[in-house]
């Protein structure tokens, strides 16, 4: 008796592990669900698996994270489009992190298109082979990158003189701050034209209280390093490399000027949320940063235009009369207009795609025909330029029509004149080495452990030193 | 016809007992088989493929084709990559400090705990609670416990007249002190538990014998209660160490390996190279040496036992 116990589950064993290895073609077309990960979930119009069928739709499948109810509506306009040739299934990953998405790359999963978080990841997979370059389908737009999606983004976008990503959306740094503190404090409204320096006597106005009960003029989001936003605005995209990216530029002027001032706000004027605090208190969280503002522990919050997003009673109470204003990040005293920088998130088609076209139909489709049904939801701005003026009219209002956000401030300083300067780096040579080591030595900078000037030098000799390994490589 | 002899008798006995053996034999390597083929399939193979992926450059999304041999350059690389060196040394480091003094207080507890104590069951439960807690809620917590500006720790100590209290988790010097300090609490309930058991074995009859002796109570503890209690403190000690060079939670959550590379410890780098930098064949060269640091503390407890067995 026993011997035949052990034997059954030996066999059960066999099958179970059999049956798990067993070719993902006869997982698919089992049922409408997964089998790529546990952390991941489809929606779609129909529940027969993937791949063209001889009777009906192309089914295109589309992987991102945002939330399943967010997407029906995009699911439902594309199908309605493309009703008869294309069907879209949406894959919801579990986050944004660079592991879920090279897991659904490396499983073999059907990809038409793909979003990844990082200008970083983006240039890796294209190092590897793994997307598709999207120039012809541009060129027979009858348009260009740049004229697209501007001059800054086509110099970041462009590898080797390929495309490989479409940006869905432009995540444009601005400063939401709390109007009734303001008028508690005696305080004007920031200028959207204000200077740094208008910036840092604001922040010591709305600065007030000590230990726990203090309350600070500003918190940013130090995981977005805005520690950098001057040399930005002063240097422009790919700041930190020089100008044929063979060494870096850490001793640029507008390095140490961009350091050091946010060294005296963050630790001589302690009027910026301490590092400590931030990390402790987690702020580094979208939602709890925006609660921050709105229940009065800061006054100011420099976020991305996203950041609105979170003012929705779901994540926590707003409380009765709140109204936050939004105004530009400060620019530097000699520039003439404002200017601030922004980053991207972009899209992909693989490059073993089986549909070419109906991939690109559905890229399209979502970050250039109907950006509002994808990055609109998410009160993103889409990554193209606007031509119609109403058109980018309406699409603000769609962002900025959010409980206790003033609209019309919101509008008024959105559609004004500003350069923008885009963040995204997909220069590879000792990108990541320099990031990790960028990451250490300003948390000690904020810490209080190491010197402005101690940090630069030691980025600039061990950023050329990852460099030149790099390239010699 | 076959003569009935004693040696027959014994040939035909020997066949029945060997033919029960076999049976009983199968039956053993039925059952054990459902855990080997588990071990082979998600331990074994894949300690080998990392062994042949830390001699290669990969990128795992590439697929097998994008293996890459590049020889021992990953292991060259070990010697002088400096954020492998510090993370090396931090997590001996984290080992050396924590083992010891996790033990010694585990010890001194237990023996309490052992005696006449009120609550005895509420203190164990006590004690061992943080070990089955989730290590992200503590390390959450305790990054609260530790804000160098007004957590609970720090107000306490301005309170008691220290103007400049520790930086704690913010500080290059004491990030890591901090997590030691944690690993500690979260261990002493498991190291107690071991030990008690180890104690409740130790006869009655010795500590009275040694007060008969005249014996006191510190001579007791050194001369029957340590004594008695060497194999589980051996084992105590190498288990604790194992678990120690893993560490990778309170890392992750509360401090990332900062301020600069003060608290990066080698399972956390090895998570950073292999997942956010894609680097899967270093990250492989990296995990091959904590194996070995691992492997040698398994064989010297293996070796330990068997001396002591035979």
């Amino acid at each position: 008796m026993k011997k035949v116990v052990a034997l059954l589950c030996v066999v059960l064993l066999l099958v179970a592990i059999l049956t798990g290895c067993g070719s993902k073609s006869a997982g698919t077309t089992q049922s409408g669900s997964s089998t790529s990960s546990s952390s991941s979930s489809q929606s779609s119009g129909s529940s027969s698996g993937g791949g063209k069928t001889a009777t009906g739709p192309t089914k295109l499948y589309f992987y991102a994270w945002t939330h399943e109810d967010n997407m029906k509506e995009l699911v439902a306009e594309f199908n309605k489009e493309f009703e008869g040739q294309y069907e879209v299934v949406y894959v919801k990953m579990a986050d944004a992190q660079t592991l879920t998405i090279n897991t659904a790359l490396a499983s073999g999963e059907q990809i038409d298109v793909m979003t990844q978080a990082s200008a970083f990841d983006l240039r890796q997979r294209v190092d590897d082979g793994i997307y598709l370059p999207l120039n012809e389908f541009i060129e027979k737009m009858g348009t260009t990158y740049e004229e697209l999606f501007g001059p800054s983004l086509e110099r970041t976008q462009n590898i080797n003189g390929n495309y490989y990503s479409i940006p869905y959306c432009k995540n444009i740094h601005m400063v939401y701050f709390n109007k009734r503190m303001f008028d508690e404090a005696g305080v004007e409204y920031p200028d959207p034209d204000w200077t740094w320096e208008d910036f840092r006597a604001i922040a010591k106005q709305l600065t007030s209280g000590t230990g726990a009960d203090k309350i600070y003029g500003a918190m940013a989001d130090y995981v977005a390093e805005y520690w950098r936003s001057i040399a930005f605005q002063k240097i422009g995209e790919f700041y930190y490399y020089n100008d044929d990216f063979t060494a870096t530029r850490f001793d640029d002027p507008a390095m140490k000027e961009s350091l050091q001032f946010w060294y005296d706000i963050v630790m001589n004027d302690q009027t910026v949320v301490p590092y400590s605090e931030y990390k402790a208190l987690q702020y580094d969280n979208d939602v709890n940063g925006m609660i921050g503002l709105y229940q009065g522990k800061y006054a100011m919050l420099f976020v991305p235009v996203y950041g609105c997003l979170y003012l929705n009673p779901s994540y926590g109470e707003i409380p009765e009369g709140t109204d936050i204003g939004m105004t530009n990040v400060p620019r530097p005293a000699d520039s003439s207009k404002p200017i601030t920088s922004f980053y991207t998130s972009t899209m992909s088609i693989p490059a073993n795609v089986k549909d070419k076209e109906g991939a690109w139909t559905l890229l399209k489709f979502i970050t250039i025909d109907r950006p509002e049904l994808f990055s609109g939801a998410k009160a993103m701005h889409p990554a193209f330029e606007f031509t119609d003026k109403d058109a980018e009219l309406e699409f603000n209002k769609i962002i900025f029509n959010k409980p206790g956000l003033d609209m019309d401030m919101c509008l008024n300083v959105m559609l004004s004149d500003r350069d923008l300067v885009c963040e995204d780096n997909t220069i590879v040579q000792g990108q990541a080495e320099i990031n990790d080591l960028i990451k250490a030595n300003i948390t000690k900078v904020f810490n209080g452990e190491m010197s402005v000037d101690e940090c630069l030098a030691d980025l600039k000799a061990k950023g050329d030193e990852y460099i030149a390994k790099a390239l010699g490589k | 016809m076959i003569p009935i002899t004693t040696a027959t008798i014994s040939r035909t006995k020997k066949k029945k007992i060997s033919r029960v053996e076999l049976k009983e034999n199968i039956a053993g390597w039925a059952f054990l088989s459902l855990n080997f083929i588990g071990y082979v399939i998600f331990k074994l193979i894949p300690i080998i493929i990392a062994l042949i992926i830390s001699f290669c450059k990969w990128n795992f999304i590439t697929g097998w084709s994008g293996l890459k041999f590049i020889g021992l350059d990953n292991y060259k690389k070990l010697f002088t990559d400096e954020v492998f060196l510090i993370s090396l040394r931090n997590t001996l480091i984290y080992a050396i400090v924590l083992v010891p003094i996790a033990i010694f207080l585990s010890l001194i507890l237990g023996y309490i705990l052992n005696r006449s104590v009120y609550c005895k069951s509420i203190l164990r439960l006590a004690f061992y609670l943080p070990n089955i807690s989730s290590m992200v809620a503590i390390s959450v917590v305790w990054m609260v416990l530790f804000l160098p500006t007004y957590g609970p720790i720090n107000s306490m100590l301005r309170a008691i007249g220290i103007a400049n209290p520790p930086k704690w988790l913010n500080g290059s010097s004491t990030s890591l002190l901090t997590i030691i300090m944690l690993g500690i609490w979260q261990v002493l309930g498991y190291n107690i538990i071991i030990i008690l058991a180890g104690l409740q074995g130790i006869p009655e009859a010795l500590y009275e014998a040694a007060e008969i002796d005249g014996a006191n109570v510190v001579q007791k503890f050194f001369r029957i209660t340590i004594p008695s209690l060497s194999s589980t403190l051996f084992f105590l000690t190498v288990i604790s160490f194992i678990r120690s060079f893993q560490v990778f939670t309170p890392v992750k959550i509360m401090t990332e390996g900062g301020p600069g590379y003060s608290s990066s410890v080698l399972v956390y780098y090895i998570y950073t190279t292999a997942f956010t930098n894609n680097n899967i064949g270093y990250a492989s060269s990296m995990s091959w040496v904590l194996f070995l640091l691992v492997f040698i503390f398994t064989a010297a407890r293996i070796l330990v036992t068997r001396r002591s067995n035979s």
